[in-house]
């Protein structure tokens, strides 16, 4: 814990913030991240922006549209736009909990979500029935399916090994990396259907404008050359 | 009159490139509001898009640029018109109105008189066409799909199923429809259904990308057709059935993974465009980043010409179609990256991108679809990694 943070959240409230955004989505683990740090004003990102749910309070001016993430209830709000744009929201230092206590909370939101996308992409994978078999049986899909498992087993390893409020938050930063790539092997088996807005590609393309919002290095992300 | 077809396409591509700007102003406003797109037919790109693709004995009005006369039919053509369409912007070029898909499947199987009919009605007014293939329970598996063609009381043909993630079903006046006269894949065929015909119904299906393009569910509830509507009557049952429409698809292949080099081109130079003074290591990365655009663009045109020298070169096709969704997911997803924190949010035109290249995975065949013909056509002896590309 850096010094002048307040106490990190506690284990099992970043299990339960975990387990609500695998359950419910996005919009309910950030609420309940919200109420369990006592917040009810945007927690900024490094470049001043935000991803929150309609609930916190915020100035409708700030509102950005971003078509990806309709209908969820989340509500992307802008940075400062010039040099001397008025003072905002102070970013999570003046918040109960510090920087990379928060990012350490969103890597258990995420990693929530992208267990939440597997759920979701067994279930359909089971259903779906090509060529007279389940598409779960197919070994390019077993293959896609255990390396995205076995990247989120990797992070959660390396959560499980931190007490809560030790995952520095660069640390945080390459385990969001991680997420990111299970997402994106996961998110293509399902198929169109997780192209829809109903589907679950919408709660991938939310949890990547959280690392957008709150990672200034979420390059590493992706597998560019 | 220009020599080479080199000239002819590097006209062609300076083009459309300088009409497919147009575009983008229009790009975000109708990726928020799909209903829009039916409204830019003021756009050079859209309101040619409705003109274009039609084979010579059918269009006496090609596109003409600099007195070189293009039908935009064959592959080449094609991959340069989309790949710049979709620079401009991809969910507009999907949802502009046109022969597309259909169009290509209608001048491989139909008739004399269906031909005339059908591009006749293009070349009249701006049309909006669809190709109504996937299902339900069935996309990658078109070999199962449930949609029926039956005999009618009346004697007619009767159509009857349901229909997903059909682009422009909504605003489509016509389209090809898949279904099936008996168990089996030779008794796969498509037939011209007119969307006015009682029976037919659409609902847009909103998506996370290429909004535009309104993706949506067709239910075919005996809809009466005759024998007149149906596709490929005077050919074999293979010609006109899934493997012979397959093979008609791998010529369309090209144009998509053109697409997807065109969306990556935009996100590059987006980059390139507004990110002031990139630090070296942000500069080597939009060095690599461009390198991989240029190779991956010579794959896509290598697999064209090939298509259009032998339509049993499909295969390459495919690998071009691997490699090019895969570019544009990874440049877009990399882009907002260079604007720091918040890149997305700041950047709405690189979030809609990132939103828009995974239609790469599923449009025209799904990624492992593509993996699956690759390999099987490297242990066919089809494809030899050591002869020259193309
Ligand atoms: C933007 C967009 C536009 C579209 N436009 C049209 C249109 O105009 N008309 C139309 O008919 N359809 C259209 N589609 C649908 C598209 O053709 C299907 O999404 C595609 O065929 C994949 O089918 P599916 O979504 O049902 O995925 P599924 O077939 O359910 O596949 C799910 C996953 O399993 C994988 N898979 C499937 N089979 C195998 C196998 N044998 N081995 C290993 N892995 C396998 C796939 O790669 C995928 O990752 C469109 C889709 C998109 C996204």
């Amino acid at each position: 814990m850096t010094s002048g943070e307040r106490p990190a959240l506690t284990r099992s409230v970043q299990q339960a913030v975990h387990d609500t955004a695998r359950r419910e989505g996005p919009t309910a683990a950030l609420s309940a991240l919200y109420e369990a740090i006592g917040r009810d004003t945007p927690v900024r990102g490094p470049g001043g922006h935000a991803l929150v749910p309609e609930g916190v309070r915020h100035d409708a001016a700030d509102t950005a549209v971003l078509p990806g993430i309709d209908g969820l209830g989340l509500l992307p709000l802008r940075g400062p736009t010039a040099p001397d744009a008025p003072a905002r929201e102070p970013g999570p230092e003046g918040g109960p909990i510090g920087p990379a206590a928060w990012a350490e909370a969103l890597t258990w939101l995420r990693l929530g979500l992208s267990v939440k996308i597997l759920d979701e992409a067994l279930g359909y994978l089971r259903d779906r029935v090509t060529g007279g078999s389940p598409l779960l049986t197919r070994q390019l899909i077993k293959g896609a399916l255990a390396d995205a498992v076995a990247l989120q087993l990797q992070v959660r390893s390396v959560l499980d090994a931190h007490a809560p409020g030790d995952v520095p938050r660069p640390l945080s930063a390459g385990l969001n990396a991680m997420v990111t790539q299970a997402d994106r092997m996961l998110l293509p088996l399902l198929g169109a259907s997780g192209f829809t807005t109903e589907g679950p590609g919408r709660v991938a393309h939310a949890s990547e404008l959280l690392v957008d919002t709150y990672f200034t290095i979420a390059q590493e992300g992706t597998d560019l050359c | 009159m220009l020599t080479t077809s080199e000239e002819r396409l590097a006209l062609l591509r300076h083009q459309v490139r300088e009409w497919a700007a147009e575009v983008r102003p229009f790009a975000l406003e109708v990726d928020r509001d799909p209903s829009l797109a039916t409204g830019l037919l003021h756009l050079p790109t859209v309101a040619l898009a409705a003109r274009v693709q039609i084979p010579p004995p059918y269009n006496d009005r090609p596109l003409s640029i600099k007195g070189e006369v293009f039908h935009i039919t064959g592959a080449l053509e094609r991959a340069v018109w989309c790949e710049e369409v979709a620079w401009g912007d991809l969910g507009i070029g999907l949802a502009s109105p046109g022969a597309s898909m259909c169009g290509v499947l209608v001048e491989a199987l139909g008739s004399e008189a269906q031909k005339r009919r059908f591009y006749g009605d293009l070349l009249e007014r701006p049309t909006w066409t669809m190709f109504a293939l996937t299902e339900p329970h069935t996309g990658s598996d078109p070999a199962s799909l449930a949609s029926t063609f039956s005999r009618s009381d009346t004697g007619g043909i009767r159509l009857d199923g349901t229909k997903r993630f059909v682009s422009n079903a909504v605003r489509a006046r016509f389209g090809a429809v898949f279904a099936r006269t008996g168990p089996g894949p030779y008794h796969i065929r498509a037939a011209l259904v007119d969307t006015s015909l009682p029976g037919y119904r659409a609902e847009p299906i909103p998506t996370i990308g290429v909004r535009a393009a309104q993706l949506g569910s067709v239910t075919l509830e005996s809809v009466e057709l005759s024998e007149e509507h149906m596709l490929g009557s005077g050919l074999s049952s293979l010609r006109r059935g899934l493997w012979g429409w397959s093979r008609v698809l791998d010529r369309l292949r090209p144009t998509v993974a053109a697409m997807a080099v065109g969306l990556a081109r935009a996100a590059y130079e987006y980059v390139c465009e507004h990110r002031a003074e990139p630090s070296r290591e942000d500069a080597a990365r939009l060095a690599r980043m461009a390198h991989e655009i240029d190779a991956v663009r010579h794959l896509t045109l290598s697999a064209a010409a090939a298509v259009d020298r032998n339509q049993e070169n499909g295969h390459l096709a495919s690998v071009a179609k691997l490699r090019a969704a895969r570019l544009a997911v990874s440049v877009t997803r990399a882009a907002p990256a260079f604007f720091g924190a918040g890149g997305r949010i700041e950047h709405p035109l690189l979030d809609k991108y990132a939103r828009d290249a995974l239609a790469f995975e599923f449009m025209e065949g799904s990624q492992n679809v593509q993996r699956l013909a690759v390999a099987g056509a490297l242990t066919r002896g089809t494809l030899d990694p050591g002869a020259p590309v193309g």
